[in-house]
């Protein structure tokens, strides 16, 4: 039960800074993945309140699960919100020009770009390759099969088939799909 | 900052720049969501009081956020495409009160079920803080300098200095001895941390 609670708070907060990212760079791909750990959670918290109510016909005073409750409640309402953030997104409205005035400001875009055959990145670390100075994109994400890894750090090692995502000048993002050997780009 | 707001103060339009807003509002609702849950595993009530005083300052922005939309609508076009903005307002606002709901289980001495500790000590990124030691490497050295997240993958969230909390420090922040670094990492990088905070590692 712990387990379910721990992946819903692990879950819910990735999808906020993933949503305010895809907001702030208006991209698509992001808001996605934001949309995919939205159902995730969303069946976490179906478990989890499956689980109180079990544990609740167990225990001589229900009251102690109170608290249990309330987190999942705030964690589901967290969740929820990061993907009404998303869901702007997604949507592709027509942004209004204040919001794409707050967007112009930046040179900096996001770029996603898979992991294929043959790169010259699979099994090293982002030390070994000195991704960041190389390409002058920063690696805030990735996802590896259904799972994300958010921030990785310097010693995490690269696989094939890896999505990475990053934040960086249009020009660092070619140079990053020549090392992974893909253009798979956002 | 200092004690919780008891009265909300009426507050006051400024032309600010939309992306400065919706920078500070992301900044702010992922640190109250951070304190939030540290407040309940540290059973701190003084967290979880800042957690409070973040939701009226992101009630603030979110005021404001809302203003500018408002301002910026000259035709029904333009209010079909500011609808978007007040939907972020609106999701804003939601993620702080979660946040709010969250540390009320600490102001309202609510009973705390194991199992919720269980959940916070094995999720990924955990909080913890340490004093930093006269005798530490980090003492007088900004934060640029000491590289926590890039070397160990920790994230300095807050500093508590004396009687106040410094929250989302910048690069140029400079750490003095005695005050109380609030972290966020691997528990591995926080092991790293502890030790650098209390002067045994003076390498990292």
């Amino acid at each position: 039960m712990a387990d379910i609670l721990t992946q819903m708070k692990n879950n819910s907060e990735l999808m906020v800074a993933l949503s305010y990212t895809a907001l702030l760079y208006n991209n698509k791909y992001i808001a996605e993945e934001v949309m995919e750990l939205e159902e995730i959670v969303d069946k976490l918290n179906y478990e989890m309140g499956r689980k109180i109510l079990q544990k609740a016909s167990k225990v001589s005073n229900p009251e102690d699960l109170l608290s249990l409750i309330h987190i999942t409640e705030a964690t589901e309402a967290i969740a929820d919100a990061a993907s009404e953030i998303a869901d702007i997104v997604t949507r592709g409205i027509d942004a209004h020009p204040i919001f794409k005035e707050a967007m112009k400001e930046t040179d900096q875009i996001i770029a996603r770009v898979k992991i294929c055959s043959g790169s010259i990145i699979i099994d090293k670390t982002f030390q070994e390759i000195k991704l960041q100075s190389k390409t002058g994109i920063y690696i805030f994400l990735i996802k590896r099969d259904k799972d994300y890894i958010y921030s990785p750090k310097k010693n995490f090692k690269l696989n094939e088939g890896d999505i990475l995502y990053g934040i960086g000048m249009e020009s660092g993002i070619e140079k990053l799909q020549e090392l992974a050997n893909c253009k798979l780009q956002a | 900052m200092g004690k919780r707001r008891k009265v909300s103060k009426p507050f006051k339009y400024k032309p600010v720049s939309v992306k400065d807003l919706l920078v500070e509002m992301k900044d702010i609702s992922e640190l109250m969501v951070d304190l939030a849950y540290s407040s309940i595993l540290f059973k701190n009530k003084e967290i979880a009081e800042d957690v409070t005083e973040l939701e009226s300052r992101m009630d603030e922005l979110n005021y404001r956020i809302r203003i500018t939309a408002m301002l910026a609508a000259r035709s029904v076009e333009d209010a079909e495409r500011i609808s978007a903005v007040l939907q972020f307002a609106s999701a804003s606002e939601k993620i702080s009160n979660a946040a709010g709901d969250l540390s009320n289980i600490i102001l309202r001495d609510m009973k705390i079920h194991p199992i919720v500790y269980e959940a916070l000590e094995d999720a990924e990124e955990q909080i913890e803080k340490y004093e930093v030691s006269p005798k530490s490497k980090l003492s007088h050295m900004t934060l640029k300098k000491a590289e926590l997240g890039s070397k160990i993958g920790t994230y300095i969230i807050a500093v508590k200095r004396k009687d106040s909390i410094k929250y989302n420090p910048s690069k140029g922040f400079v750490i003095k001895d005695g005050d109380i670094l609030i972290a966020r990492g691997s528990n591995t990088g926080l092991e790293i941390l502890k030790s650098i905070c209390s002067g045994i590692k003076t390498k990292w």
